[in-house]
């Protein structure tokens, strides 16, 4: 297993300075070993978490006998998206941005924020009204893509983004939060990584 | 004060900076940091790659060097700049003995490179989980200078359980 990166008191400095100049690179979260920019990632289901994975491991464990599943980023705007205001409101979302995950038991939807990603149950049936409207939907694979809604200062944009995006921009929106509206930058920063094209690398 | 708690006090200080500069959010302003660290820390890893060079091309300057190594405060240096007289397989394998004796568990180094020490235990009636945390502080003290340190389980011997899934997740 990888133990952590604490050493006892002495040598803490040396191992945190040398990582701070020279900053190592990626490694496989299963088996350690180090990794291309570009690389694999596995969703662990048990914990809700992405794992940066090798191709081997990515291969070898990447089944749901073994409680990970791969995870395949992509990043697609949805033009033809049909969502009128009332079919947002039926799924009782308080908040302007949020991901619709499909999952065995249902239907979940996160909220980014500044304590990290909060996730509750949402209305089936308004999921249901919404597939028969955008029939893509059916497409979304579960657990590891969502349904992305940005209604952020009078957007109307959804997204089909898998997970490892999802939580890319609920750790920038967690990291540029300030006060309690979340200030300014937070919200530029989101329409920055809506708007900007470029793959996402870790 | 004595020496030995001026270095550690120092070593703590630099932790602390360093955690400090971890924090900055600016990336110019943490790159610039960066840059001036590896600037200094090349200015003097050069220097000190020299002086050490010279050192081992005499019989007693290489027993003085080695001896060097054990003193605290130059180890920390030597650790620093990569310039230890043993290698970190060398420091890897030292601290395996007093462990096994200290935990009553076995261990074998499977290979130190890439910056990684990948160690198989064999746990004996300890709790692998709760034991790794421990020895994995204890092998990264002795070299500071890798990376990482990856523990693999041993489920019988000679055969090894590489990166079992949930093991990678409570690490």
């Amino acid at each position: 297993m990888h133990v952590g990166l604490q050493t006892t008191d002495g040598m803490r400095a040396v191992f945190a300075l040398r990582r701070f100049v020279y900053p190592p690179a990626e490694r496989c979260e299963l088996c350690r070993a180090r990794l291309a920019s570009q690389h694999s990632h596995l969703l662990e289901t048990r914990v809700g978490q992405v794992r940066c994975a090798c191709g081997a491991c990515s291969e070898r464990y990447g089944t749901p006998e073994e409680g990970f599943l791969p995870v395949n980023s992509r990043k697609d705007k949805l033009t033809d998206f049909a969502l009128s205001d009332g079919q947002w409101d039926a799924f009782q979302i308080p908040i302007d941005l949020a991901f619709l995950v499909r999952r065995s038991d249902g239907l979940v939807a996160l909220y980014p924020g500044p304590a990290g990603i909060i996730q509750a149950e949402t209305n089936r049936e308004a999921w249901t009204d919404l597939t028969e409207a955008n029939p893509l939907l059916r497409d979304l694979a579960p657990e590891v893509e969502a349904l992305a809604i940005n209604r952020v200062h009078g957007r109307r944009d959804a997204w089909r983004l898998s997970i490892d995006h999802c939580f890319s921009l609920a750790g920038t929106l967690r990291k540029e939060w300030h006060g309690l509206s979340g200030g300014p930058k937070v919200w530029e920063e989101i329409e920055h990584y809506f708007d900007r094209d470029e793959a996402l690398h870790a | 004060m004595t020496a030995r708690t001026q270095v550690e006090d120092t070593l703590r200080r630099i932790e602390e900076l360093v955690q400090g500069l971890d924090r900055v959010k600016d990336p110019a302003a943490r790159q610039a940091a960066q840059q001036l660290f590896a600037a200094v820390l090349d200015l003097h890893g050069l220097a000190l790659a020299k002086i050490t060079a010279r050192l081992v091309a005499d019989p007693q300057g290489r027993d003085l060097y080695q001896d060097m190594g054990a003193d605290e405060q130059i180890r920390a240096v030597l650790l620093l700049y990569g310039l230890h007289p043993d290698s970190a397989e060398e420091r890897i394998r030292a601290a395996i003995a007093p462990l096994e004796a200290r935990f009553n568990v076995r261990l074998h180094v499977s290979s130190v490179s890439e910056g990684i020490a990948r160690v198989t235990m064999d746990p004996g009636v300890g709790d692998f989980d709760s034991l790794c945390p421990e020895i994995g502080r204890v092998l990264l003290d002795a070299a500071p200078d890798l990376d990482d340190i990856a523990i693999d389980r041993e489920v019988a011997a000679g055969v090894t359980m590489t990166a079992p899934p949930r093991a990678a997740a409570a690490g």
